[in-house]
Order: C-alpha cells, then sequence, then structure tokens
C-alpha cells in the first residue's frame, strides 16, 4: 500500500518535473514509518495524506512560485510630476496581480525593460499595499484604502501598469467596480475579474485569456490566444478580431456579438442575443445549435475535428461564415 | 487569511515547535494540527524553504531501527519568530484602531 502510494506519488512529480523528487519520496516514506509507530494503519495514514493529485498540485505550485526568492525584491519608488512611480527590474518576474476595490486599472506596454506601476494618491504610502518578491508582483489595497472604504469617503482613484514588451509571464487584474482598459499586452496567461466595472481589451497576445464579469461590459478587439474564455452575467459582450484555437462564451442576459476565428466555438447563454461571425467555411465545423427558435433546429454535421455549440434558452441565435 | 500571510504565520508556527528542541517531520505536524489546519503536503515546501533561508538545519539520524530526519532551529530562526511577534504588535495596534473606527 505505501509502496503502491510512493510510486505514483513519483510517476506524478515526474509528470510535473519537480525537480526534488527522492527528498520528497524519503520525506513521506518517514512520515508514514513515523505514523506506523505511533499505532495507525497504512490504509488510514495514506488517506490522512490527502489524494496524490492533490500532493501533487501543493509541491509543483513551490516550484513554480520559485521559493528561492523569498526575500522582498528591489524596486524603487519615486515622485514624478503629480504621480508615484514605481519601478522594478524584469529579470524573473512570472506574475504580475492587482486587486483592488472601485479603483480604476490601465495596463499598457513599453519598450523598457523595467515596469511601472503609478498612481496618483502617493501623499500616502498606505493607498496600496504593494508586494514585490522578484517572481510575484502584487497590488492590493492599502490600509489607507481599507479604512476610507469603512466611512465610505473614498475618491475614486486609477492605478496605471506599464509592462515591458519582453514580459513572459501571468497578469491577473481584479476590481469590483473599478474599469479595466488593457492594451497591447503580452502575456503567458491573462486573467481579467471585475463585478460591475467595464472591461476593455485592445490588441494582446496570450497563450490563455479568461475574462470574467457581472454587470459590466466587455468589449474585446484583436487578440490572438490558444484559449479564450468570456463569461458574464448580464453585462453584454462585444468581440472582433479573435483568434484562438478554443472560445467559449458564457452569459446569462447579456448579449453576445462575436467576430472570430476558432476550431472550437462554444457559447452559452440563458436569455442574452447571440450573434456570431465565424472566420471559416460551414462545412468545415461540426454544429450544434439548441435554441427555441424554429429556423435554428439543431444541426449536425459528420466532422467532429471542429465544432460549434451554442445553446440558448430564451434569446436569439444568429451566425454566419466567411472567409 | 489571505495565502500569503498564512504562509508567513505557518513558517513562524513550524519555527516555533522546534523551540524546544530538534524536532521531526511527523511530530511537527501533529504538533501543529494542535493548533492549525496543516497537511503533510503543505509543511514539506515550507521547511525546505526555511533551510534555504538558513531559518533551520537538518541532521539525519536513527531512530526505531530507521534514518529520520531532524530539524533544529537556528539562531537565524529564533530571530524570525522574535520578529514575528513584533510585527504582530504593531499589527495589533492596527487592528485595535479599525476596531475603534468601525465602533
Amino acid at each position: 500500500m505505501k509502496e503502491r502510494f510512493l510510486d505514483e506519488l513519483t510517476k506524478i512529480l515526474k509528470e510535473y518535473e519537480v525537480s526534488d523528487i527522492s527528498e520528497i519520496i524519503t520525506y513521506f516514506d518517514e512520515m508514514i514509518e513515523d505514523a506506523k509507530d505511533s499505532g495507525l494503519t497504512e490504509e488510514a495514514i495514506i488517506k490522512g495524506l490527502g489524494s496524490i493529485e492533490e500532493i501533487a498540485l501543493v509541491l509543483k505550485g513551490r516550484e513554480d512560485t520559485n521559493d528561492e526568492d523569498e526575500e522582498d525584491g528591489v524596486y524603487s519608488a519615486y515622485n514624478e510630476g503629480n504621480r508615484r512611480v514605481f519601478n522594478a527590474p524584469l529579470s524573473s518576474l512570472r506574475q504580475i496581480s492587482i486587486d483592488l476595490a472601485d479603483d480604476d486599472v490601465v495596463v499598457s506596454e513599453t519598450e523598457d525593460n523595467l515596469f511601472y506601476f503609478y498612481y496618483s494618491d502617493f501623499d500616502d504610502e498606505n493607498t496600496y499595499f504593494i508586494e514585490y518578491t522578484g517572481t510575484k508582483f502584487k497590488v492590493k489595497t492599502g490600509l489607507k484604502s481599507f479604512v476610507a472604504e469603512l466611512f465610505k469617503r473614498k475618491d475614486k482613484h486609477s492605478v496605471e501598469l506599464v509592462i515591458p514588451k519582453s514580459y513572459k509571464g501571468d497578469l491577473k487584474i481584479e476590481t469590483s467596480s473599478g474599469d479595466i482598459d488593457i492594451a497591447n499586452i503580452r502575456s503567458r496567461e491573462m486573467k481579467i475579474e471585475t463585478v460591475s466595472g467595464d472591461i476593455d481589451i485592445l490588441d494582446v497576445i496570450t497563450k490563455e485569456t479568461k475574462i470574467e464579469n457581472v454587470s459590466g461590459t466587455v468589449k474585446v478587439s484583436t487578440v490572438d490566444t490558444g484559449k479564450f474564455k468570456i463569461e458574464s452575467v448580464s453585462g453584454d459582450i462585444k468581440v472582433s478580431k479573435i483568434v484562438s484555437n478554443t472560445i467559449k462564451f458564457d452569459s446569462v442576459s447579456g448579449s453576445i456579438e462575436a467576430d472570430i476565428k476558432a476550431e472550437f466555438i462554444k457559447a452559452e447563454t440563458v436569455s442574452g442575443d447571440i450573434e456570431i461571425n465565424i472566420a471559416g467555411e460551414k462545412s468545415e465545423y461540426a454544429i450544434k445549435v439548441t435554441s427555441p427558435s424554429d429556423i435554428y433546429k439543431e444541426r449536425t454535421y459528420l466532422k467532429d475535428d471542429k465544432y460549434i455549440k451554442i445553446d440558448t434558452v430564451s434569446g436569439k441565435v444568429l451566425y454566419y461564415f466567411k472567409d | 487569511m489571505d495565502a500569503q500571510s498564512k504562509k508567513g504565520i505557518l513558517e513562524v508556527c513550524v519555527l516555533a515547535s522546534l523551540i524546544e528542541g530538534p524536532s521531526y517531520g511527523y511530530k511537527i505536524v501533529r504538533d501543529l494540527k494542535e493548533v492549525v489546519d496543516i497537511k503533510e503536503s503543505t509543511l514539506y515546501p515550507i521547511l525546505r524553504r526555511l533551510e534555504k533561508g538558513s531559518y533551520l538545519t537538518t541532521y539525519t539520524q536513527e531512530a526505531n531501527g530507521r534514518l529520520r530526519k531532524f530539524y533544529a532551529l537556528t539562531k537565524r530562526g529564533h530571530q524570525k519568530i522574535l520578529d514575528y511577534i513584533e510585527d504582530y504588535k504593531e499589527l495589533l495596534a492596527i487592528y485595535r484602531y479599525i476596531e475603534r473606527c468601525v465602533k
């Protein structure tokens, strides 16, 4: 039982390319033996350790965040005109994340090798909580904003992030009511979330793009990505010039208007309307449309290396093909 | 609690569990489980990180006819615990301020 557990763990750690596998195995081996000495059965012990998948993810996550860099990274901060400038070398940066409440966020690109984070309310260092560990750059609502929020007297601010062209890490932006505006960005994974803010994205190249929104509108144009996913509750979605392997739209009552090129397309809505322009020949796709309207009965074609799947309960569906 | 602060606290908890003398993986988990929800798989990276940062040292010794890896606190690790307590006092003052504001 123990042997099997350790074998399986070794296998999955190898798959995840974790570096110190033999040490990890020795660690768990000792852990199990010690637990056995205290009177537990192997079965109970292994069950208590959690699933192998889970363990492997924890150990892999540690590799991703690079545990050598625990100390704060070097950065400089100074005032420039009426704004505070923050900059740091790119070197090993792998994740930029911004998590704010009602501040607007603007993201753009630079040829420089430094990245910049500007904010205008520089009177107080505590407006934003900035954390930089060399691999991660993180901005959160600071103590000042937090306290001010309790008294509801916070002015609306905006922050600006300028990322070097050569940046190859992830980008994650979250706000509750602030608008998010992104232009000219390349990143590995891009994840944009807001509750009531509007999202505007233009000219982006990423490996994966994910956009989540509740009631704000989402406007996206000119994106080249591997996987593209947009979720909205009541906000409208309007996308154009999207090239991706898979595209997925999800909405409850918002309408979806899209101009896309993809192998796999999936659009779901409850009451919103869907209008999609697809680059390519109709005959290339397996198409399945579930819609209450008579005109769009389910049509299935034989090929399934490319597919289009559209589901709606009461919305209208329109889709066109063009070369 | 956000992941970053929890990570920091867990590190200090692990160090604190070594204050009375060197300990080993199974015992550390068992000691900590009394106060905080920690998994064996979570402890491993923490131990590695603390070792890399010279907050603790390790050695292997025979016990019950098997080899067992022991972890011992260093001066630097000891200082980290003291620093944490100082930071915590500051944080506590801030929390009190927030509490007063809310009331």
